[in-house]
């Protein structure tokens, strides 16, 4: 059985969201910009609240920037 | 980064250079005591002033944002861990007094403890950075 991961969007939400950058993105967030890289990475996974406020950032649904598969 | 290794290991060699006086029988342990806590607020004193340097000198910017989560989480992790070591260091320590009645070995091993903890916890905070958590 393959072990299931959280996956995101958030390189794609970006790049639609005038090619917003890593750092503009987490001083919207009030984290550092290794965070989001780590986040885009898959090599952290966020907290319910930051996920939340990513998805709000990109007006999204939560399920459009973070997936599990 | 923290800087309590290099105080860890300054206050190792500060004792080793007070091995004569910790050896010597004709030194009372009040004396050999008031050396230690002298010692241990010495170097409080200079580890909180340059924190307060260090901190001034640092961005506005930077203190206003406050914790980032996942290095708050990578910390805690680390200081999960090195809890551990010195929790184990106090034990040997307290279990030393049965074997020897030495303070300077006594001191000594757990000094070795703490700095063993402090190098373990920034070891496991650098590798957690870097694969991830």
């Amino acid at each position: 059985m393959s072990k299931k991961g959280i996956n995101n969007n958030i390189r794609k939400l970006r790049f639609n969201m005038d090619e917003m950058t890593q750092q503009e993105l987490a001083d919207k967030l009030g984290v550092s910009r290794q965070t989001i890289n780590a986040i885009e990475a898959g090599k952290y996974s966020p907290t319910l609240e930051l996920a939340f406020k990513i998805a709000e950032i990109f007006k999204v649904d939560l399920a459009e920037v973070f997936q599990y598969k | 980064m923290d800087i309590t290794i290099i105080h860890g290991i300054d206050f190792w060699l500060l004792l080793f250079q007070a091995f004569k006086v910790f050896n010597n029988p004709d030194v009372e342990n009040t004396t050999l005591i008031s050396l230690f806590i002298s010692v241990v607020i010495l170097i409080s004193i200079i580890q909180v002033t340059l924190i307060i340097i260090l901190s001034i000198s640092n961005k506005k910017k930077e203190a206003e944002k406050g914790g980032d989560e996942r290095e708050k989480l990578i910390e805690a992790k680390a200081t999960k861990i090195s809890y551990f070591i010195l929790s184990a260091g106090a034990w040997v320590t307290a279990f030393g007094i049965l074997l020897t009645s030495s303070a300077f070995i006594l001191i000594n091993v757990l000094i070795l403890f703490l700095v063993l903890a402090e190098i373990v916890g920034f070891s496991l905070q650098l590798i957690y950075y870097k694969r991830g958590i």
